[in-house]
């Protein structure tokens, strides 16, 4: 058979399907979605998009799907493959559904069918996207406990299927797959784990006083009640279960209904007879089928002993204290005998009848539209009452119980409005129920029990804690949540399918039990008018330390606390505010004023600083050379200079070419220096400093050793050495050793050399007023200096240097202790234009500079180290002065040339 | 022998340094550093023999109690100035640093007034004694061109001026005038400044080449 994805959740579903059995969804036609601009967008389920999935996953999704696949077609075989005992297959209640099902006219697949979920599919996403039935469990029974998939606590299913357990189909026909399946795979299970009702574990029932007290007061309060018809009460709506017919609407369904493998609980679950029913009627399922008043069924050894015997709960139940809802289940002592099948049951419309052995309601070939398709104890319209308890055959022994409580009602339960149970969108019952609806639902109005019947509390006896799960259903108004045990619906309608419109109606008709149909009638309506827009769950009861958690508003003052009198203030941070300080204009509001930190100065100081500036300018700029164009390469030229220059020196100096006249005239500043020298006694004590560097000691030696020549020579005095530089004394003995040589001056007798002495100006002051203190040494005592003690004991002082500042630094020094002793300066060439106008003041003596100086104290005839540089001398400075006046009128026609052009 | 080995280093370390004509390069730098380092070897020596030993040592050894009392100050800004060596404790020389700026200062002031700027002045004065001048014209040309030189030198050198209708800035036109002529000077005077030391590196450069032939022979 041809499965079709479903447009919108992708799962798949039997071609014979226009409705998609897990979103309930139109499978074709309206299936296409069209998208309009503006819309929202529409929930996609990842199987709708598994097209643009990635290849990797869809590989991965596929390979799930095949192995759920795989599992689910392993435990279906595993279940299949297990014999089932037949003997604990629990009668078919809803065998009758498929005789229900043929007297509908609609032939559509009734919804609980629909909802049944594909074998071929049992997946996660299943679970995720559809709801879970769950289970009503005894409380305080920790064993599940399947009766019928109403009186067990929540649990989960573990196909994940909207199906309780016990549904599920044990076989699956060859038209209605799906049901089949689900049937069967709530049978297998039931099969496999056979639950016990009762908390000793045990299957079967325990003896009077082991059961919960609930049971027990039933059993005694249901000693008045009317006693179940032994012979049959419980077979009749069996046998109103239909057999081996399969309801239109199973046909319809992709599951079969039928009861053969259905596994319900033990208390439920009939002998093979029972078994053999199912088989008889495989639309319905198993469990339903063991309901069947087969012969065999009867068998009470094939019955659980609770089930046969004396139930302990048939015992009068007294100060019972049971739900409204409850009532029409009141037990009588009748149901307490040893029937074949609890007392209840023959009351339920799920009793057997002897001709079919399905209740009315599920048999089909019943009248059951003349007849009440429900039991009566479904389509009752009057409140549960004792007598009506009785009156009823149907009603079980357990539920009878519930019943007195009704009867005590009785009068006011007449007078209170029949109400009829519609099914509401709020209260879910399982989809299955939906097939029970008949098509008179004015037939099977079922009325709620009256508003006014009592409440448990004000009964004895507490009612059992399984029965709180109905309660809540119940307004919090009137029933006081449990702090401690939190409460939960029998069923939870937000994960159930919402029944169609018109279900709802139909299924709590005339054919529905009435103990479905009083779950929590009012209840409903009044969570209906209280929360008219929530549609699944009742509210429920927060415990106080929920309610405790609850978050707080903190609601601000609408008005001030304290009243301020005073301006309001209008802008600012601080508007609105009354009795604000005036900042009386202390603080000036808004953005302080910049301050500028440029510096302040007027226009006059600005126009003096600019004059000022550009005259600067002026001078430092280089103004541009008018003339020819630069020679262009001016390494070569200077490196000719320098090669021509070498080339005379060394010319001149290697021939010893001595053509150029030494200097006659004398300069008035050296003019004095031989007369001067020549005044000096002989022997007189000479101070002569040496401060020249050793780069120009060639110069300065020949410019000095010519006069010292003549003047150590002729008067032959004794000589004190002094320098201020370091290498002073050094070159004064090399001058004496090599350049005098010829005079052989002694050292200690004619020849003194002090040393280096310290302290620049200072050390020269201080010489000059102490010389002994300012060089002490024992050369004093030579004969050289024996009688100087102070400066102007010298005869003469003769200062050699190169410096300007030095010779300034000397003369200003001694110029009072020397007592009018002459000084002569000896100076290098460089320094000698600065040192002149001593000499022309009259400070010095004389002086003589550079290579000319020496020149001219040196005759022609002597050999001097002037004579010698005197001819090289010559040349090279007549060549630089060439090459100085050829580079002059170089530039001067080139500007002139230039400036013709830029005037052309 | 000596002196041919002066005269042979002599003459590698002047080519090493004439190597400069061709740029800087490695001789140039080589003999450049081994003369600072010869030089400061030198002076140390010089330093320690010829003043500490002799102006500290010795006396603070040898000397009386009153030549070591009074060597206490120097010895104590001896040490002190050594405090200049670290950065941390540099500021401790501050004293005899002070001390030495101080009495230089000094020294330096009194002789330029005494021995420069009065003498000096009363000679530029001089030419113009013509009573007292055997050459009254003579001396009087020569102190008058030595008068206008040194006015004009010194008026070259004054900026004041002041901005003219055209924008640009001008000095009187005396001022100006005078500023010329005292650029004349002032660049008679570099001149004469520079044909010194030209002279005297020319002299140099003959010493040298000089003992270079002499070495050789020539």
């Amino acid at each position: 058979m041809a499965d079709i994805l479903c447009p919108h959740c992708g799962m798949p579903n039997a071609s014979e399907q226009g409705v998609c059995s897990f979103c309930l969804k139109p499978l074709s036609g309206k299936s296409a979605e069209v998208y309009r601009p503006g819309e929202a967008p529409t929930k996609k389920t990842t199987a709708e998009l598994e097209s643009v999935l990635p290849e990797w996953l869809r590989e991965a999704r596929e390979k799930a799907r095949l192995a759920d696949a795989e599992k689910t077609a392993q435990e279906t075989q595993a279940a299949a493959e297990r014999p089932a005992p037949k003997k604990e297959e629990p009668p078919d209640f809803l065998a009758g559904l498929a005789s229900l099902g043929k007297d509908d006219q609609d032939d559509e697949i009734p919804d609980w069918m629909k909802t049944a979920p594909p074998v071929s599919a049992p997946s996660i996403e299943k679970e995720k996207t559809f709801p879970r039935r769950q289970e009503i469990r005894w409380e305080g029974d920790g064993v599940t406990d399947e009766v019928g998939g109403l009186a067990t606590t929540p649990a989960a299913s573990e196909n994940g299927d909207a199906m309780l357990p016990w549904m599920h189909s044990s076989e699956a026909s060859s038209e209605n797959e799906e049901v089949a399946d689900w049937l069967k795979k709530a049978a297998a299970q039931e099969e496999e784990r056979p639950v016990s009702p009762f908390p000793t574990g045990a299957l079967q029932p325990p003896v009077t006083g082991e059961l919960t007290d609930w049971l027990d007061q039933v059993s005694s309060e249901s000693a008045e009640k009317p006693a179940a018809q032994e012979d049959g009460s419980l077979n009749d709506w069996f046998a109103n279960l239909p057999r081996g017919e399969t309801t239109p609407a199973a046909e319809e369904t992709s599951e079969p209904f039928d009861g053969g493998e259905i596994s319900l609980p033990n208390w439920m679950q009939r002998d093979e007879p029972a078994a053999a029913a199912n088989e008889e009627s495989p639309a319905l399922p198993s469990w339903m089928g063991t309901f069947e008043p087969s012969a065999e069924t009867k068998d009470e050894s094939a019955a659980p002993d609770w089930m046969t015997r004396e139930r302990p709960f048939a015992e009068p139940q007294q100060e019972l204290d049971l739900p409204a809802w409850i009532g029409p289940f009141g037990e009588t002592d009748e149901s307490k005998s040893e029937a074949s099948t609890p007392e209840w049951m023959p009351h339920t419309p799920f009793a057997e009848k002897e001709e079919t052995g399905l209740p009315a309601w599920m048999d089909g070939t019943s009248d059951a539209k003349s007849e009440p398709t429900a039991p009566d104890w479904m389509t009752r319209d009057v409140p549960f009452s004792e007598s009506q308890a009785k009156d009823e055959s149907e009603t079980p022994s357990w539920m009878g119980a519930f019943g007195e409580s009704a009867a005590q009602t009785e009068n006011t339960s007449e007078a209170a409005p029949t109400q009829s149970f519609e099914l509401d969108s709020k209260f879910d019952l399982p989809s299955w129920l939906g097939s029970l609806e008949s098509t008179e639902p004015a037939q099977g109005s079922i009325e709620p029990p009256p508003a006014d019947w009592p409440a448990p509390s004000e009964t004895k006896a507490a009612p059992p804690d399984w029965m709180d799960v109905f309660r809540d259903a119940a307004p919090a108004a009137e029933t006081p949540a449990s702090p401690e045990v939190p409460h939960a619906a029998a069923f939870v309608p937000a994960e159930m399918e919402t029944p169609q419109d018109g279900q709802a109606d139909d299924l709590f008709s005339s054919d529905m039990p009435d103990w479905l149909s009083n779950i929590a009638p009012s209840e409903l309506k009044s969570a209906e008018a209280k929360e008219p827009t929530q549609q699944n769950i009742a509210p429920a009861e927060l415990p106080s330390w929920v309610q405790a958690m609850r978050p707080v508003e903190t609601a601000l003052p609408s008005e001030p606390a304290l009243t301020v009198e005073g301006p309001l203030e209008d802008r600012g941070p601080l508007a609105g505010l009354r009795g604000v300080l005036p900042l009386a204009g202390i603080i000036q509001p808004g953005k302080p004023k910049p301050q500028s930190i440029r510096l302040q100065a007027d226009e006059a100081q600005q126009a003096s600083a600019a004059l000022l500036e550009q005259m600067l300018a002026a001078e430092s700029e280089a103004r541009p050379l008018r003339g020819g164009g630069a020679i262009a390469s001016q390494s070569a030229l200077r490196w000719a200079i320098t090669a021509a220059l070498l080339v005379i020196v060394v010319l001149s100096l290697a021939t010893r070419l001595q053509i150029t006249p030494l200097p006659t005239s004398l300069p008035a500043e050296s003019a004095s220096i031989l007369p001067t020298l020549e005044l000096l006694p002989e022997g007189a004590p000479v101070l002569m400093i040496f401060d020249y560097d050793p780069a120009l000691a060639g110069e300065l030696e020949s410019a000095a050793v010519p006069l010292l020549d003549r003047f150590l020579a002729s008067r032959r005095p004794r000589v004190t050495v002094l320098s201020t530089s370091p290498t002073g004394p050094a070159l004064a003995d090399k001058l004496f050793a090599h350049e005098l040589k010829d005079l052989a001056y002694q050292s200690g007798t004619e020849y003194l050399n002090l040393g280096y002495l310290p302290g620049n100006n200072a050390g020269m002051l201080y010489f000059a007023e102490y010389p002994r203190k300012a060089i002490p040494s024992s050369a004093w005592d030579l004969p050289a200096a024996q009688d100087v003690t102070r400066l102007g004991d010298f005869a003469a002082i003769l200062l050699f240097t190169d410096q300007s500042e030095t010779a300034r630094a000397w003369i200003e020094q001694t110029s009072l202790q020397r007592a009018g002793r002459p000084m002569i300066v000896i100076a290098s060439a460089q320094a000698a234009p600065m040192i002149l106008p001593y000499a022309q003041s009259g400070q010095i003596a004389g002086l003589a500079g550079g290579l000319h100086g020496g020149a001219i104290f040196t005759s022609s005839a002597a050999e001097s180290p002037a004579r010698a540089y005197w001819d090289a001398y010559q040349f090279a400075a007549l060549f630089a002065a060439a090459m100085i006046v050829l580079g002059g009128l170089w530039n001067f026609f080139a500007g002139l040339r230039a400036r013709r052009q830029g005037m052309e | 022998m000596s002196d041919f080995i002066v005269g042979i280093v002599g003459f590698l370390f002047t080519i090493m340094i004439l190597s400069y004509l061709i740029g800087d390069n490695f001789l140039f730098r080589l003999a450049v550093h081994i003369f600072v380092g010869a030089s400061a070897g030198y002076v140390a020596t010089v330093a320690i023999h010829q003043v500490i030993m002799p102006y500290l040592i010795v006396p603070l050894i040898q000397g009386s109690m009153k030549e070591r009392t009074l060597l206490a100050i120097p010895l104590i800004l001896f040490v002190l100035m050594l405090m200049k060596i670290s950065p941390r404790l540099s500021w401790m020389g501050g004293p005899a640093v002070g001390y030495l700026v101080g009495a230089g200062a000094a020294v330096a002031i009194s002789g330029a007034v005494l021995g420069t700027i009065l003498p000096q002045a009363g000679a530029a004065a001089q030419p113009f004694d013509w009573l007292h001048n055997p050459n009254p014209l003579g001396t009087l040309i020569n102190g008058a061109i030595m008068l206008v030189g040194t006015v004009t030198t010194l008026v070259y050198f004054q900026f004041g001026a002041h901005r003219a209708e055209d924008g640009s800035v001008k000095r009187n036109a005396l001022v100006e005038a005078l500023a010329w002529v005292g650029r004349l000077f002032v660049a008679l005077t570099l001149g004469v400044l520079f044909a010194g030391v030209f002279s005297a590196a020319l002299t140099a450069l003959i010493e040298r080449i000089n003992s270079l032939l002499a070495l050789f022979g020539f």
